[in-house]
């Protein structure tokens, strides 16, 4: 039995957070959540690969129950299971944390030959994750994905960018792929799909289920800690220039201190 | 789930004045605000942001406890892992060792490079003239592609023997993946993107800064109990020292030939990537045009305009999806990130997104008809006046060869 395994994070809908002047803090911001943008390219890309492998998509996501949420959107979009990671026991995981807790539920679910996950999350920006569950694996990551150009007899050959180099690679399965945006369009969702969303149990597993001892993950097993969170200050102030000639005087000014 | 340790984050009803910023700091929505503060406990992520914002200290998150918090052995050495491109070192590897030489000046602790590669030893002095004490050299036929799987192992393995207290890789495409991979081998934490680094005084760790929530705040995180303190910076955020062919250094080799390659993963060929916005990183001047330039017509006239002061041209992400400039030279979150000494923003309208990546500039000057776009407070310049009016004036005034 072939299987893929989706990795997908809800994110806040938007992460422009306004400010309170007054008081120098976040002004609550919508309730709203949405699956992170990435992740759906990382899901529609192990559902299009099924269509001609036939293998089962899993789509798990770790979060508060509300998760549950993106979960049902996965089965709406073509996944054929979905398991929620949900404990308080999580909150507080950084990086590395997550990234365990991801890798044992992947021992949990048994065999499988390719994960996905999404670049980047929108409200964090790390790219970490995907790489470090790779780790805990011990399996190749496909990180910079620009192609996946065909999987068969347990390899995948992809194209991947490193930097000044387009590389293309070669890879046995098991491996991982970090996916963008770019790399697949999405398919709009269908209302049969959503009526079988509707209809199916997403499983939930906590700590016990994966076999980890709540020392192990959430906030104090973190290698990383929040120490301090603050608004930046701004220290300059702005000289309005009255047309264009005065820019242009600036401009040639700060031209010459450059050519100094 | 009764069975894990008390909730860590508590509300003293005595000390609470009821004012209800802490609900207004969470991020999560997971306080309630009644008479006093209720916490969600399933969506409380304990960032902290509300213990921060209380300001009569009535919300209490429990401390590690002390005797965790020394790191679990002795370590030594600022290290920053060298990336070479195209057989040149790498911009951002000259930045990160500027700043390694800052944080050393405090620390006390030599800063030392680490340059794994194919033929590489030649870049050893140029680390040592831009601020290494030492150089570790891993060179090997096998590594001259980059694995991730690969690097990964042989940076383990060494930082395994040799205990850094500190590792500083560049932002890049292959420092991300690379360095994600290396902290899970490592068992240690990584702070993605920092923008500023520092030594704290009294602990000695190092202060990892970061924009959070789309730079709305800025986090200070530290990683007290694993090593190496592992953290990326993007190119172009940190300053580079001038390079000192003078400066004496300790290059040591280390022999990987035997190590064993990672057989599952097999680089079929390579071919050269167009540098794209690699050069927006180097440049002294730039122009960022944003959704208040009309047409292509006008994006044309800008190119004269940077052609004439030595500028490169750059966007916004709202003129990349308009198709005014290409996405390899968009500066923002999920951009570049850019230092130049001029930053010229020509109808940008400044979402945070693209403000935090523009404010290592020396010089930022806005152009936009909308006095009160928000580019205009990072901007140190300002000029309120349409695009197309201000452009075709400009261009008179600014002669074809300054």
């Amino acid at each position: 039995m072939k299987r893929y395994i989706v990795f997908l994070k809800q994110v806040p809908l938007s992460t422009k957070v306004e400010m309170d002047e007054q008081t120098k803090t976040l002004k609550r911001s919508s309730a709203l959540c949405q699956t992170n943008p990435d992740d759906l390219h990382a899901l529609q890309m192990a559902v299009t690969l099924k269509r001609s492998t036939g293998a089962e998509v899993v789509a798990v996501s770790m979060g508060p129950a509300s998760a549950d949420a993106v979960l049902r959107e996965t089965l709406q979009r073509g996944a054929d299971r979905a398991v929620l990671l949900s404990s308080r026991a999580f909150a507080g995981s950084d990086t590395w944390c997550t990234s365990l807790v991801l890798a044992a539920a992947v021992r949990r679910i048994g065999e499988y030959d390719l994960l996905f996950f999404g670049r980047m999350a929108i409200d964090g920006d790390t790219a970490q994750v995907g790489p470090e569950v790779a780790a805990h694996l011990d399996i190749p990551q496909l990180t910079w994905l620009a192609s996946v150009d065909g999987v068969a007899d347990g390899r995948l050959r992809a194209v991947k960018l490193a930097g000044r180099v387009r590389q293309q690679v070669e890879v046995s399965l098991p491996c991982a792929l970090m996916v963008g945006r770019e790399n697949c369009a999405l398919e709009a969702p269908t209302l049969s799909g959503w009526r079988w969303a509707q209809q199916q149990e997403v499983e939930c597993w906590g700590e016990d289920e994966l076999g980890l001892s709540p020392d192990e993950v959430g906030l104090y097993a973190s290698p990383t800690r929040v120490v301090t969170t603050e608004v930046p200050q701004r220290e300059k102030e702005m000289v309005w220039l009255a047309d264009a000639p005065a820019l242009a005087a600036v401009l040639r000014d700060a031209m010459q201190f450059q050519n100094k | 789930m009764s069975k894990n340790r008390a909730f860590p984050l508590r509300v003293q009803e005595e000390l609470c004045v009821g004012c209800g910023l802490c609900a207004s700091s969470c991020a999560y929505q997971a306080i309630e605000m009644g008479d006093f503060p209720k916490i969600d406990a399933d969506r409380c992520r304990l960032c902290g942001s509300c213990v921060q914002s209380c300001p009569v200290g009535a919300l209490e998150m429990d401390e590690v406890a002390p005797a965790a918090e020394a790191p679990k052995q002795e370590t030594s050495g600022i290290w920053v892992l060298a990336e070479v491109e195209d057989g040149a070192l790498a911009p951002v590897s000259r930045e990160l060792l500027g700043k390694a030489v800052a944080l050393s000046a405090k620390l006390r602790q030599p800063v030392e490079a680490v340059l794994v590669g194919g033929r590489i030893a030649a870049l050893a002095q140029e680390l040592i003239a831009c601020g290494a004490d030492r150089v570790h050299v891993v060179e090997a036929p096998a590594l001259g592609q980059f694995v991730e799987e690969n690097y990964s192992r042989v940076l383990a393995d060494l930082a395994g023997r040799l205990h850094p207290d500190i590792l500083l890789v560049g932002a890049t495409q292959r420092g991300r993946g690379l360095s994600a991979r290396l902290a899970a081998l490592l068992h240690t934490g990584l702070t993605a993107d920092c923008t500023e680094l520092d030594i704290d005084t009294e602990s000695g760790l190092l202060h990892q800064i970061r924009p959070a929530f789309g730079g709305n705040l800025m986090a200070t995180i530290v990683n007290p109990t694993h090593r190496p303190q592992m953290a990326s910076v993007r190119p172009g955020v940190m300053k580079a020292l001038e390079a000192d062919t003078a400066r004496k250094g300790e290059v040591v080799r280390h022999d990987y030939s035997a190590f064993a390659m990672d057989s599952r993963v097999s680089v079929l060929n390579e071919t050269a990537e167009a540098a794209g916005g690699d050069s927006l990183e180097g440049s002294h001047i730039i122009i960022g045009i944003g959704r208040g330039v009309k047409d292509k017509a006008c994006v044309a006239e800008i190119r004269r305009l940077a052609d004439r002061i030595g500028a490169a041209v750059a966007g916004s992400r709202a003129a990349v999806e308009a198709g005014l400039v290409d996405a390899s030279v968009q500066v923002g979150q999920t951009g570049h990130t850019v230092a130049p000494d001029l930053y010229i923003a020509i109808g940008i309208s400044g979402q945070i997104q693209h403000t935090a990546a523009i404010t290592g500039a020396r010089t930022i000057i806005a152009v936009n008809p909308d006095r009160t776009a928000p580019i205009f407070s990072v901007a140190d310049y300002g000029l309120a006046l349409p695009v197309e009016e201000a452009l075709p004036q400009l261009m008179n005034l600014i002669p074809a060869v300054v």
